[in-house]
């Protein structure tokens, strides 16, 4: 190894091009590493859809939605590392059916009296590479805290045409058994499990303050 | 002989009435637990949805001779998304223009079976005034009986692709809103 050295501080002695090159190159990467450090997302509710889905009376697949979302997502891909903080507003939820809608929010269901808001809290981002692939974290719904495992299904990140503004937009699924969660109503007509899937939408920040905006 | 055929004539009749009474079953679809739902891509980063929370409809169904026929009819002014601004926008003149046309429907008259169980219709989508073929794919179908009311009654998943732009909606193409749109109808259907 100790005679690989020399050989190396030579050729750099040789080529001075070569050496104005690398250094560019390395200013480069670091320019490019100072410009990855975390980047924080802000939740754009407008275009972020979390839905969920459920069989009925072992008949047919029935949906619902949140109408009302909001969060914070930190990213660092090449440390692979970040954080999530997904909020949902239970009294939102909307079936398309007043009296299903209300059904749900009621005690038997969400109790949204008592527990307005579910929500989700990272403990870890699992990446592929620098290809964020999921998730672990803790979901709160009805006051009990259980983990969960989000699969990230697509991530894509770019401009948004009309406003030039950084953004991703990602879909993340997930099933959770109700009954984890002591919704235990009606479980021969309603399934236990369900299928949770989010299209999330989110622009970059320019500081932390404005992304704790509430 | 004369006997014989009598009885055999009498046979026959009974078995065509009762074949038809038995094979000729009609559904009527269950707006809340059937409410058709799209997905359109968004600004090519995430995919969008939406749902038309009124459809009404009828299924002819005739399980012996594998054949029949549906009609879905989906109030279009019951659109809605995420969004109440955006819902504005879907009914307005750029998307489904709902004020002229209020519904959308689906025809189909060519049920393909697999075994029992019913799994494409073939049909015409009428949209925007434009009548052009669609084929619903149909997964999970299953009859049975509700838990509570005990009433017979059927019920499917139906999925299709369409390309909005062949039924002249062509607004926000191709980048905003995706030409390609996916459509899932669950049905729950209870026997007439």
């Amino acid at each position: 190894m100790k005679s690989s050295s020399p050989s190396r501080s030579k050729r750099i002695r040789i080529s001075e091009p070569f050496t104005a090159a690398a250094a560019a190159l390395l200013a480069l990467g670091f320019a490019a590493a100072a410009a990855a450090a975390p980047v924080v997302y802000r939740i754009e509710p407008e275009f972020t859809y979390a839905e969920f889905a459920v069989s009925h009376i072992g008949l047919s697949r029935q949906r619902g939605h949140f109408g009302r979302t909001n969060g914070t997502i930190v990213l660092d891909p090449e440390q692979h590392s970040g954080s999530i903080d997904f909020v949902v507003d239970a009294t939102s939820i909307d079936t398309g059916w007043n009296v299903r809608d209300e059904f749900l929010r009621g005690e038997a269901m969400f109790d949204a009296a008592h527990y307005p808001v579910v929500r989700f809290r990272s403990t870890q981002l699992v990446f592929d590479h620098e290809h964020l692939i999921g998730v672990a974290g803790e979901l709160t719904l009805r006051d009990v805290t259980r983990p969960v495992a989000l699969k990230v299904e697509r991530l894509e990140c770019g401009k948004e045409p009309d406003s030039g503004r950084d953004g991703c937009g990602a879909g993340v699924a997930t099933s959770i058994r109700r009954s984890d969660f002591g919704m235990n109503y009606a479980l021969t007509l309603v399934g236990d499990e369900i299928d949770l899937s989010f299209e999330v939408t989110a622009f970059r920040v320019r500081s932390q303050g404005e992304a704790e905006r509430p | 002989m004369t006997k014989l055929l009598a009885a055999a004539t009498v046979a026959l009749a009974l078995a065509i009435t009762g074949g038809r009474a038995a094979a000729q079953e009609t559904y009527t679809i269950d707006p809340v637990h059937s409410q058709a739902m799209f997905e359109a891509r968004h600004m090519g980063f995430s995919q969008q949805r939406g749902s038309f929370a009124k459809s009404t409809g009828k299924i002819m169904l005739d399980r012996a001779a594998k054949k029949g026929s549906v009609e879905i009819v989906i109030d279009t002014t019951s659109i809605r998304t995420y969004d109440p601004r955006l819902d504005e926008q879907m009914k307005s003149e750029n998307f489904f223009n709902v004020a002229k046309y209020p519904t959308l429907t689906f025809k189909g008259n060519n049920i393909v079976f697999d075994g029992d169980r019913v799994v494409q219709v073939d049909g015409d989508l009428t949209m925007l005034g434009v009548t052009k073929p669609v084929s619903l794919k149909v997964a999970n179908f299953v009859c049975g009986e509700h838990p509570t009311n005990k009433k017979p009654m059927c019920g499917a998943e139906a999925t299709t692709t369409i390309m909005r732009s062949e039924w002249g909606m062509k607004y926000g193409m191709p980048k905003a809103v995706s030409d390609e749109i996916k459509l899932t109808i669950p049905i729950e259907a209870y026997k007439d």
